[in-house]
């Protein structure tokens, strides 16, 4: 079983990509192609902090709840994507651009 | 007053089991106790009680880091002069950090909580105390860590708790990072003979870039990165490396709550008596060079991302 993910991020053409609920959000959009902005991997760092636009996340691991709060209001706003999966198909804003990465960079330059 | 060394770092962890594993079976420490709030760790090269406390919280980042003074009397006067110096200073009973005697907690003006104590219980050498085996034990898990070093903490200006560290606690700074007007991007404060016991980088205040484990030598360092890599432990980018501030051979990773780690070796010493002995200079141009030195170049998220 798979839910839909839609990535958004101002200046960036949005991107839709599958994920499972036992794979980090992170971890699929790799999959996919996509480089998330990303560092500590365990949910510590926030490097990979989104908005939750539409839908359900699941955190496979505790997220600092440090790196969820707007650091001016101190609200609770960002989610963790190298810790959180989908609980339904769900639309997110990150707060870092993606960059994308060429699947298969080896067999590219294999002969045919 | 003086402080005698820096002693240990207590890191906020959402999930204090994983913590256990990640410093002992692959950072190489030795678990002292531990209870459903705290675990205590100690490095083998050390009798102290410990090193690094985890403590379990909703969020990554630094309690409070812990230094050493050389007499009880020099609690009071470090909590008068802190206070003097306009710091919030509160006493820390016997009892609320095990394997310690009472202290006092002093904010600093970058927001971080230093406390200050002078009685550590002893739990010797990994070696043993009498008749002990020298080196490290075949038997040996994890990393061949011998101490905690240092740590980096994070503000957005470093200036302020570098007035109050040299001028009130007697450290030392040993090398600084500072643009054209003359401010301080980063700062190594040492106290004792080693190059930083406690360094300060540019962030958000009160929060946490890395707690640093030296070793013996470069070998031990590339021995500790196949740990890292057997144990798929994230580390930085470049993998191993070395600073130009202090010429290390150095490789940074995260603890299961995204905390930083560093394995290194080959800091230089410096002696002398605090405030005679100048610091190294890097201008801000050439940072890349003093952080990365064989890459020449900082990730972004080298200082972006913090705990």
């Amino acid at each position: 079983m798979t839910y839909q993910v839609k990535l958004q991020h101002t200046g960036q053409p949005s991107v839709t990509f599958q994920c499972r609920p036992d794979q980090t959000i992170l971890q699929a959009a790799y999959d996919n192609g996509y480089l998330l902005s990303s560092t500590c991997l365990r949910g510590g760092c926030g490097a990979c902090r989104a908005q939750l636009i539409e839908g359900a996340v699941a955190e496979l691991a505790p997220m600092s709840r440090f790196h969820c709060q707007d650091p001016v209001s101190g609200e609770f706003k960002y989610r963790l994507l190298c810790v959180a999966s989908v609980a339904s198909d769900v639309v997110i804003e990150t707060d870092r651009p993606w960059q994308t990465r060429r699947k298969n960079p080896l067999s590219d330059r294999l002969p045919g | 007053m003086a402080i005698s060394r820096f002693s240990y770092a207590n890191v906020r962890v959402m999930d204090l089991q994983k913590a256990i594993i990640h410093y002992t079976d692959t950072v190489g420490l030795r678990l002292v106790e531990s209870d459903d709030q705290r675990a205590y760790f100690q490095a083998d090269e050390c009798q102290d009680h410990h090193c690094v406390i985890t403590t379990l919280s909703d969020r990554a980042g630094i309690d409070h880091v812990g230094f050493k003074v050389n007499d009880p009397s020099d609690l009071v006067e470090a909590a008068e002069a802190a206070s003097a110096h306009g710091l919030a200073v509160r006493d820390v009973p016997l009892g609320e950090i095990a394997g310690q005697g009472p202290g006092v907690m002093i904010t600093l003006p970058s927001e971080h909580n230093m406390l200050l104590f002078y009685h550590a219980d002893k739990i010797g050498y990994a070696g043993g105390m009498h008749n002990p085996v020298p080196g490290v034990s075949k038997n040996k898990i994890g990393a061949k860590v011998s101490h905690l070093d240092h740590t980096l903490l994070s503000c957005e200006n470093a200036q302020p708790t570098v007035d109050f560290l040299t001028e009130v606690f007697d450290f030392s700074c040993t090398e600084k990072v500072v643009d054209p007007g003359g401010n301080i991007i980063a700062a190594f404060m040492s106290c004792t003979n080693t190059m930083h016991d406690l360094a300060l980088g540019p962030g958000p205040n009160g929060t946490f870039h890395h707690m640093a484990f030296g070793m013996h030598s470069r070998g031990e360092v590339l021995e500790g990165v196949d740990i890292l890599k057997e144990d798929e432990v994230p580390a930085l980018e470049y993998g191993i490396t070395r600073h130009g501030i202090a010429g290390v051979t150095t490789i940074y990773f995260h603890d299961p709550s995204g905390n930083r780690n560093e394995f290194y070796n080959g800091a230089y010493q410096s002696p002398g008596r605090p405030g005679l002995v100048p610091p190294i200079i890097w201008d801000v141009e050439n940072f890349s060079r003093g952080a990365f030195y064989y890459e020449d170049a900082v990730p972004p998220a080298f200082f972006d991302e913090v705990t």
